[in-house]
This record gives structure tokens, sequence and C-alpha cells, in this order.
């Protein structure tokens, strides 16, 4: 197979695994809608958080989540990396995001 | 905002998906593992920017999770490294000369037994072209210590091409493009 061929071969193979992509995003999009609400999402990270800052101060940091939730892991991130050091906030994100986000 | 973030990941897809869809073969020694995992990969950072979280180094970010991912899924293995049925159709045929193939492959192996598994890890994200410090976040370790894995690798593969009886003091080319680029020959653990 000449370079062309296999420049060409390679970015059809890249167009369908983007194609992929989008389709995993789609999809998503659509069990979010259908199963879970945004409410429900941050009710859920509330009692992940709740056990280290109590459900009060927990509740307080999520009333200042955006309605879209679109800075919903920086704010909590930001609070979790005060508490539990850089590191240690990463993991705990990693576990919202595996445990809530992605399997929601 | 939905659209920008399907266009960053459209953009990153174009920049890393080639070689990090090669890293993951190489891992995984199976290319519809592969895929599977570089779709996860990129929906997960998706997912991660669409509520918000800073990602401030994406291309050590996705070699990171990507591995991580893989190497989870390969503890579902039994013991041993065993490559899918499913997936031997779609194994590349050795290119070239067979014989060159197989020689490669059986130095690869060598190299392989010799080098620990965070070495040998180390070793492919270094040749993937990631700096010291890429390599360090993927990994979860310091720089310096990317460096003191990468001298003990050199020291390694030195002593390891002693062994390679006719080829002079390098080890040749064909077994680290096999090592970092072909079948599976990552050492069970």
């Amino acid at each position: 197979m000449g370079e062309g061929e296999r420049r060409e071969a390679d970015g059809a193979a890249g167009d369908e695994m983007l194609s992929r992509i989008r389709g995993a995003i789609g999809e998503w999009h659509a069990r979010q809608s259908r199963e879970s609400s945004l409410p429900a999402v941050k009710g859920r990270v509330g009692r992940e958080i709740a056990p280290y800052l109590g459900p009060r101060a927990s509740g307080r940091i999520l009333g200042t989540v955006s309605e879209s939730a679109d800075n919903l892991l920086s704010t909590v991130g930001g609070v979790m990396s005060l508490f539990l050091g850089k590191r240690a906030a990463n993991r705990f994100l990693d576990h919202v995001v595996e445990d809530i986000l992605v399997r929601s | 905002m939905h659209c920008t973030l399907e266009q960053e990941v459209a953009g990153l897809h174009q920049q890393y998906g080639a070689a990090l869809l090669r890293f993951a073969a190489g891992l995984a020694g199976c290319p519809e593992l592969a895929q599977d995992a570089l779709q996860e990969v990129f929906l997960r950072y998706f997912i991660e920017r669409r509520y918000g979280r800073e990602i401030p180094f994406p291309r050590a970010w996705l070699y990171e999770v990507l591995r991580n991912y893989l190497l989870d899924r390969l503890k579902a293995f039994p013991a041993g490294r065993q490559v899918d049925p499913a997936c031997l159709e779609s194994l590349a045929a050795p290119r070239g000369n067979p014989e060159e193939a197989l020689e490669s492959s059986e130095a690869a192996a060598r190299i392989a037994r010799a080098l620990s598994p965070r070495e040998l890890d180390c070793l492919r994200l270094r040749a993937r072209g990631l700096s010291y410090n890429e390599v360090a976040a993927t990994m979860d370790i310091r720089p310096g210590t990317v460096g003191a894995l990468l001298a003990r690798v050199q020291r390694k593969l030195r002593t390891t091409s002693d062994a390679f009886p006719g080829k002079g003091p390098s080890v040749p080319a064909g077994a680290i493009r096999y090592l970092l680029q072909g079948a599976p020959i990552y050492p069970s653990t």
C-alpha cells in the first residue's frame, strides 16, 4: 500500500472512529434525558460529598452550581481540594464521574 | 455549549486519535478492544468537560484514562494474556519477511521480560512523544521518576542487546517497533 493510500485508509478509519464517538455521545445524551434529571444528579453528588463536608455545607456548595450543572465538577473539585488535597480530590472526582455521571 | 464541546472532542481526536489508537492496540493486543477503549475515553472526556472539569493537559489525560481503562479490562482476562478469538482474524499478518517478523517478535518478548510493567509503560508513552511531565501525569508519578525509569530501561536494553548475537551493540529496530506497536507481549502479572 502506497503512502497516499495509507493516509487515505487512516483518514477513513479516523472518520469512522469519530462517528462512533459522536454516536456514543448522542446515546449518552438520550440516556440522560430519559433516566436522570440534573437535580437528581446534583442530589447524588451531594450525598457523596456530605460525609466530608456535612449535609448543610454540601447543600450550600451545590446551591452555587448552575442550573445546567456545567460548573458542577469545578465547584465540587475546588472545595474538595481544600479538604483532601489536589490528588485525593482528583481521585474523588474520578469516582463521582464514573459512578454518577458516566453510568447515569 | 455542547456543540463547542463536540468540536473540542473532534479536534482532540484529529490531533491524537491515531496515536492513541496505536497505543491502545499495543496494550490491548486486539483492535476491537482498542477501538472500544478509545470510544469510551473520548466519551468520558466529553462528560467530564460537560460538567465543568478542568483538564489542563488533554493529551496526558487521554493517555492516562486510556491506559487505566485497558488495564482494568485486561485484568478481567484469565491469568496470562489471551487473545479473544473474535480478534484473531483482524490481527495483522506479519509485514515483509516473516522470518524477520518472528525474530523481531522474539526479541521484543526478551526485552519485555527484562522490563518491569512500569518501565514498559514508561517506554511506550515516551515513544509516543509525550514529554516527561506528560508521562508523569499519565502514570501518576514524578517527572524525576520518569527519568529514572527511562535510565533503567536504557541500561536493561544495553544488557539485553548482548543477547542479540551478530546484531552489534544496539537492540534491533524491528524488536523495538514490535514492542511498541505490535501484538501483545506485555508480561502477564
